[in-house]
């Protein structure tokens, strides 16, 4: 009986052994290359959201509570070293989690660009925010030169400060909505006053524009 | 993170994300043991069973032993076999204990290991987690426990329905080009339609 | 056996997904476009090759009350590897793909050739019923793709096909559609084979 239980389980060891030893020498010669492919990924993120930047400063992790989703900072600086703004890492909810976001504002408060880093939205509704539209070569594109706090709307002709919703997916225009705003506010409060400011607006707050006509009550899927 | 998260969390996972008909796991046992009502449920149950207790034990081995000893790539390997031994530890336990449960579920236990809706769920709230950043040990195993939990009751809300109208469906007159797989799938894909509806619930 | 005819056998006599019906997850899952479902298809088929070697290499040394248990070491071994390739070398596939790589695990199809057809036959042809499999599979999830994202987006590939004007068909590309293109492209073949 014994000798039935010692073999298989000495063979099932040997073959465990094998595969994690095989296993971590696949991991020490590609964990490298996904770091720098991560490292780069993340560069090119940063360049394309606040394009002003020459270079960038050391990250720096957010700590405060009152803006949870915003995960890091990083200050983008001209060739002479003067700041020119900030680049958010963002990671929210939209309509399942792990929206993961960049966003860059400039030093005058203006948001220079939004790129959606990875996703689990829906694909054919939110995952459209990343996806060419009307006339803009993105959804998120349409955040790029507002400023201040931005609205969504659902209707066709859209104010200065606010933007279209994605068709069919209201909950994933919200996120990104609120986490552009979030960011805004967290770049005025925080880190121009020095780092112990509350939050100004409440994040769970409906974006959605209440002067637009065509706007309904009613939640579409994401 | 905080209760009404989780509540969030446990009901959307049970219809809006339901498991087989959005996120399209398990749907092997979904396909296979969907003829009966019965099966059905036994299968479901089965199912609930060992992903509560999966969700649970993955969790803690991913933090407690994986972290620690920085061995994260190894998570794949890791809960398989965690699912696997389950099972088999489970299907042992049950046959000692209750006789009567062990004929109800016996046949399906074997199957759990590679319904993919098992590994599944502990693989997506490892990711979630991860990418969550700093969330305390507590607050993670809550979080797996109550998606795993929620994600099982999904599954079984969605197989036992579907066996309820495939019943029905034998009884009708059916082109034969379109019976069998075709005709399920179909209903499937009604039920998945309908299940869309929820999206606005949440 | 010759390897043609297992690797006829794999794409049309006995594909994985029109004609077993199984690995069902991904192959409804991924298959919102032509290049996810094809580049899960060839994934998946990297790892059923390498599986099936090598489950039939050491089928002889490994007792029978453990085989199940070791064949899941050496499948998730290949997928844990492959994910790390992806990740290192195709980050956007790997990206799209996501949580469906790690779940190559358990597809069905990589368990069922293993305990049907490598812990039987030598290596050679277990690695042309590997690569047969694995074709047919990667054959069934490119067409679904591809009439799922033709009909939803109105692309194939990435590109745009259908005029502006032609709707796109949303559902299509959302859970419902995988189910209704599956169930019909079924159909279809069922009346084919029936008039032949």
């Amino acid at each position: 009986m014994s000798k039935d239980i010692i073999k298989p389980g000495i063979v099932l060891l040997i073959v465990t052994v094998i595969a994690a030893g095989l296993l971590g020498a696949v991991n020490i010669a590609t964990k490298d290359t996904i770091a720098d492919v991560k490292a780069k990924a993340k560069e090119d993120s940063m360049k394309k959201v606040l394009p002003d930047a020459k270079s960038f400063n050391k990250e720096q992790e957010n700590n405060n509570k009152d803006y949870s989703v915003i995960k890091s900072y990083t200050e983008g600086i001209d060739e002479s070293g003067n700041p020119v703004g900030c680049t958010f890492e963002v990671s929210t909810k939209g309509f399942s989690t792990g929206l993961n976001l960049m966003i860059g504002i400039t030093k005058d408060g203006v948001i220079s660009g939004v790129d959606i880093l990875s996703h689990g939205e829906t694909p054919g509704l939110g995952a459209n925010a990343k996806e060419k539209w009307k006339d803009q070569p993105k959804w998120v594109s349409q955040f790029t030169d507002k400023s201040g706090k931005v609205n969504v709307t659902k209707g066709d002709s859209p104010k200065d400060d606010e933007i279209q919703a994605i068709t069919g997916a209201t909950i994933t225009s919200n996120a990104i909505a609120n986490a552009v705003n979030t960011a805004s506010d967290f770049y005025d409060n925080v880190i121009k006053n020095g780092g112990e400011a509350k939050l100004t607006f409440s994040p769970d707050e409906d974006v959605d524009s209440k002067s637009s006509a065509t706007n309904s009550k009613s939640k579409g899927g994401a | 993170m905080d209760e009404i998260n989780l509540i969030t969390l446990f009901l959307g996972a049970i219809f809006v994300n339901n498991f087989v008909l959005s996120k399209f796991l398990g749907i092997c046992p979904f396909l296979g043991v969907s003829k009966k009502v019965e099966t059905a449920v036994g299968m479901g149950v089965a199912v609930t069973f060992v992903m509560t207790i999966a969700s649970a034990a993955t969790c803690l081995v991913y933090n407690y032993v994986l972290i620690r000893l920085k061995l994260q790539y190894l998570y794949n390997i890791a809960f398989i076999l965690i699912i696997a031994s389950l099972v088999q530890f489970i299907e042992m336990f049950i046959k000692k204990s209750s006789p009567t449960l062990y004929q109800a579920l016996g046949v399906y236990l074997p199957l759990i290991t590679t319904n993919c809706a098992v590994l599944g769920v502990t693989v997506s709230s490892m990711q979630d987690l991860d990418a969550m950043g700093k969330v305390a040990i507590g607050m993670k195993f809550a979080y797996s426990l109550v998606y795993g939990v929620g994600a099982a009751l999904g599954f079984t809300l969605a197989i036992v329905l579907f066996a309820g109208i495939r019943e029905r469906l034998e009884r009708n007159n059916i082109l034969p080009a379109v019976k069998g797989f075709p005709i399920a799938l179909i209903t499937a894909g009604l039920m998945s339609i309908s299940f869309l509806g929820f999206s606005g619930l949440l | 056996m010759n390897p043609l005819k297992i690797l006829k056998n794999g794409i049309i006599d006995d594909n994985p997904t029109f004609v077993q019906v199984i690995g069902m997850c991904p192959t409804l899952a991924v298959t919102t476009s032509a290049i996810n479902g094809i580049g899960m298809g060839l994934s998946t088929m990297v790892v059923l090759m390498c599986s099936n070697m090598v489950i039939s290499l050491i089928r002889k040394f490994i007792p029978d009350q453990i085989r199940i248990p070791a064949y899941i070491v050496v499948i998730a071994s290949f997928v844990t590897i492959i994910q790390m390739l992806l990740e290192a070398f195709l980050p956007d596939l790997n990206a799209s793909l996501g949580l469906f790589i790690p779940l190559i695990v358990v597809n069905c199809i990589i368990l069922a050739r293993a305990e049907a057809f490598a812990s039987k036959n030598g290596v050679i042809a277990s690695m042309f019923d590997g690569v047969g499999m694995g074709l047919g599979f990667t054959i069934a999830l490119g067409v679904i793709g591809i009439v799922r994202e033709l009909l939803g987006n109105g692309s194939v590939f990435g590109l745009t096909i259908l005029p502006e004007a032609f709707p796109n068909t949303i559902i299509m590309i959302l859970a419902p559609g995988a189910f209704f293109t599956l169930a019909f492209l079924m159909i279809l073949i069922k009346k084919i084979k029936g008039e032949n």
